[in-house]
């Protein structure tokens, strides 16, 4: 059954957003240079001159610049409700929120005003910019801007917290927005196929049952949908105990050897080839592109979707539409292994360095108000991101929420249910989005071209192992 | 009107100087003697332009600014950038000399980039001019609702290319796009973006179904102004039509002609980025043109050294082939 409608609607939809600033294409190619120079001007020009006054406070009020990456209905939460709530209700601060692009057009214009009247207070930079972040030395540790102690470690679910802190174990920045991923099920179409939709595959070995059965007794031509992204291999990885880097995930020191050609990881790779051969997984065969399990699961063409948590409420609103009942369950892990847990994706929020006492006092009091039970119940209760802390949790549970949303419930089982360790903190190391480019190198030879995933990854490995040691021989070399 | 004095004389000075007469006998070569002759010849042709060089230069200055800011203090900063190995968004540096250029022209994966570069180029470049001259050619017969056609073939043009390179991924998509739903009763289910030759296929034809637009309204254009007597001739003379086109028309379009080859390699190099940008290099790298990976060393993989080396040779390269374009054009092109 495929659908005409979808995919002109789809491209609309995509032609407009592709209008938008964070459309890769919407920046010239051309000189890094220029477009650094671009950047810089562009960043004085938002920056200066905030007039307090707009913003709700007083003329001589500290104007705390905060600069985000998220867009949509998020953006307009983060600006609107939250930092225009904290600028009326603090004395002596007001907030100008500000979105700059992507995560990873945030992560580098931070870096880049560092040091100048630009610079922002206080930035929010996805997960893996962690190791540039802390090697940029643009930013200063949350447990030492902390002085007053506001932020506690023990306040946060482990396995939040665990990902953020460095090695003196305590918060290096402060936890806001989590993730992790997760299984959308079709209730409808597994019952279609007399399957019982409580109880969702829990292995590699169970999907490919339950796949044989839905693609026996229904229509469906494929049953399992997932990006092309390493973010799932990763995830697999550690859900087997095993880490992505050396040096404990380059918690212990900094991370040299990327191990691709881990069993583990040849484990997920030819899991991944089979579901592939076999015609379980359908795909549209482009990276990263999160729009494509959702389309499948809403035109009915599959009965399973890994996603990302944050992608929950679209899966339920579009099986709703279509009559049909979503349910979640953990992500499935490989035969044979104990269930490790998830690495959380998302951001946290950093303190960028070389304001004065004053006004970083003020950024990291805002970064506490930002996740404070109240806030980050309102926080999840929008956006879908975890519930931060084990006491905003148990509010929600007071609330019913949870009764309400058992999706969200299973996605929080999850996080707590991670056993916290090296492998599930996730590996801190340079040049973290090429190395995924590779692991995506090793995904498309072994799915694409029949490579043997062993030898793909292998010639992966290689090539990654030289990229972070250029990255290390500039960073330690200065 | 006042007239400049010297006419034929030596060029004014901005400077006071030694008069013309007191200097030694002029060089008949070398620049100062060109800049000479240049001046004199323009006082002859426009002699109330300018009274004195300085006012040219005075007016010459907003754009030698902008020039200067824009584009040559970037370029040096990229040529210094290429010598150096990069990281955390170029803020962190090792000089390395030529070790980057010394990389591209060493690693297998850049020749590749560079044949892959030269095929989808040379098809987009021939396939673009060459339809736009086929659709040029059709529309000037006398047909009804020429008008309607012109307007429906030069639409694409209104979209920019980041959109055309959407709108083809979103067709072509394998389970929910309109190409395969109509392959659907044949019975075949290509897989688009799985397969380097059919997703360079849709590159392609993205690109030239944006390009061709562009084309033909310069073709259009051209076949407007052919001189009639000289079709009338070739007609009286009793030439077929293929050769009144090859013998006539095309060379009389050569103009025109030369024009689109040289702005649509400059397209095929660096516009199409957009639309390479779209399919993300995949699968396999096969749509990843040069301009591709240079965006994407720069701001996916934070090597900034690197792209900004390869950035300045495929500048070199682009510049070169524009030079022997306009070169082979001259001996070739007939201008009425």
């Amino acid at each position: 059954m495929r659908s005409v409608g979808i995919g002109a609607l789809g491209a609309l939809a995509l032609a407009l957003t592709a209008c938008g600033a964070d459309d890769p294409a919407a920046d010239g190619a051309g000189d890094a240079i220029v477009a650094d120079e671009a950047q810089a001007e562009e960043i004085v020009d938002e920056t200066e001159d905030v007039d307090p006054e707009e913003l709700g406070g007083d003329e001589d009020d500290i104007v705390l610049t905060f600069w985000h990456g998220l867009g949509g209905d998020d953006e307009v939460f983060i600006e609107e409700e939250l930092a225009q709530r904290y600028s009326e209700q603090t004395d002596g601060v007001v907030v100008n929120a500000v979105n700059r692009g992507t995560y990873e057009e945030t992560l580098d214009a931070s870096i880049l005003a560092a040091g100048t009247d630009a610079a922002p207070h206080l930035v929010q930079l996805y997960e893996i910019g962690t190791g540039v972040a802390r090697d940029s030395g643009v930013f200063v540790p949350l447990h030492e801007a902390d002085e007053d102690g506001l932020f506690d470690v023990d306040d946060y679910i482990p396995a939040v917290a665990e990902y953020y802190t460095d090695e003196t174990g305590e918060l290096y920045s402060a936890p806001w927005n989590s993730s992790n991923p997760i299984l959308n099920v079709d209730a409808t179409r597994y019952e279609e196929a007399g399957l019982d939709p409580d109880d969702p595959p829990e292995t590699f070995s169970e999907v490919m049952d339950d796949c044989d059965v839905l693609m026996a007794e229904t229509e469906l031509e494929g049953c399992f949908g997932m990006p092309i992204h390493a973010w799932f291999f990763e995830q697999w990885v550690a859900q087997q105990g095993e880490l992505l880097v050396d040096n404990d995930n380059g918690r212990s020191g900094r991370a040299e050897e990327v191990l691709l050609d881990s069993d583990a990881a040849v484990t997920v790779m030819e899991w991944w080839q089979e579901m592939d051969a076999e015609g379980y997984w359908t795909n549209s065969g482009e990276r990263e592109d999160w729009d494509d399990p959702r389309t499948l699961m809403a035109e009915g063409e599959i009965a399973m979707a890994l996603d990302s948590t944050a992608g929950v409420a679209a899966y339920e609103d579009s099986l709703a539409e279509d009559g049909r009942e979503l349910t979640t369950a953990f992500m499935p892990i490989p035969d044979g292994v104990e269930r490790n847990g998830t690495i959380i994706g998302g951001a946290s929020n950093y303190v960028v360095d070389g304001h004065s006492d004053e006004e970083t006092e003020a950024a990291v009091a805002f970064a506490n108000w930002l996740s404070e039970t109240e806030q980050i119940a309102e926080w999840h209760r929008a956006t879908g991101y975890f519930p931060l802390r084990e006491d905003t949790r148990e509010q929600l549970e007071d609330e019913g929420w949870f009764d309400e949303q058992p999706n969200f419930a299973t996605a929080l089982q999850q996080l707590e249910e991670t056993q916290v360790s090296d492998a599930t903190r996730g590996a801190i190391v340079g040049q973290f989005p090429q190395i995924r480019s590779i692991v995506l190198d090793a995904a498309e030879a072994a799915l694409f071209e029949g490579q043997d995933p062993a030898e793909a990854l292998s010639a992966s490995k290689d090539e990654a192992d030289r990229v972070l040691s250029d990255y290390n021989e500039i960073v330690v070399g200065e | 009107m006042t007239k400049v004095e010297q006419r034929s004389g030596p060029a004014p000075s901005p400077a006071p100087g030694p008069s013309a007469d007191a200097r030694p006998p002029r060089r008949t070569h070398g620049l100062r003697a060109r800049i000479e002759r240049f001046d004199a010849a323009l006082a002859e042709t426009h002699p109330a332009t300018f009274r004195r060089r300085s006012a040219a230069l005075w007016m010459l200055l907003p754009t030698a600014v902008v020039l200067v800011v824009f584009l040559y203090v970037p370029m040096a900063r990229t040529f210094e950038l290429s010598l150096y190995r990069t990281a955390i968004f170029g803020q962190q540096r090792l000089f390395v000399g030529l070790e980057n250029f010394a990389r591209v022209f060493t690693s297998p994966e850049s020749l590749d980039a560079v044949v892959r570069t030269a095929i989808i180029s040379t098809l987009v470049i021939g396939g673009s001019i060459g339809i736009a001259l086929l659709l040029a050619a059709l529309m000037n017969q006398r047909i009804g609702g020429t008008r309607i056609y012109r307007l429906l073939l030069v639409w694409p043009l209104a979209l920019s290319t980041a959109i055309s390179g959407v709108v083809f991924r979103v067709m072509f998509d394998p389970n929910v796009g309109l190409i395969n739903s109509w392959l659907e009763p044949l019975g075949i289910q290509p897989e688009w973006f799985r397969d380097p030759t059919l997703a360079q296929g849709i590159l392609v034809m993205a690109l030239i179904w944006n390009r061709v637009g562009f084309n033909l309204i310069f073709y259009t254009a051209a076949y407007q102004n052919l001189p009639r007597e000289t079709l009338e001739a070739a007609l009286v003379d009793g030439a077929t039509p293929w050769q009144r086109f090859w013998r006539v028309t095309f060379p009389l379009l050569s103009p025109i002609t030369l024009f689109l080859l040289v702005t649509s390699t400059i397209f095929a190099f660096f516009d199409a980025f957009a639309i390479a940008a779209i399919f993300d290099g995949g699968p396999l790298n096969a749509t990843s043109l040069l301009i591709y990976e240079i965006y994407e060393n720069a701001f996916v993989f934070d090597a900034r050294g690197l792209a900004a080396a390869q950035s300045l040779l495929l500048f070199l390269a682009v510049g070169a082939l524009t030079v022997l374009q306009l070169r082979q054009g001259r001996k070739r092109v007939v201008y009425q």
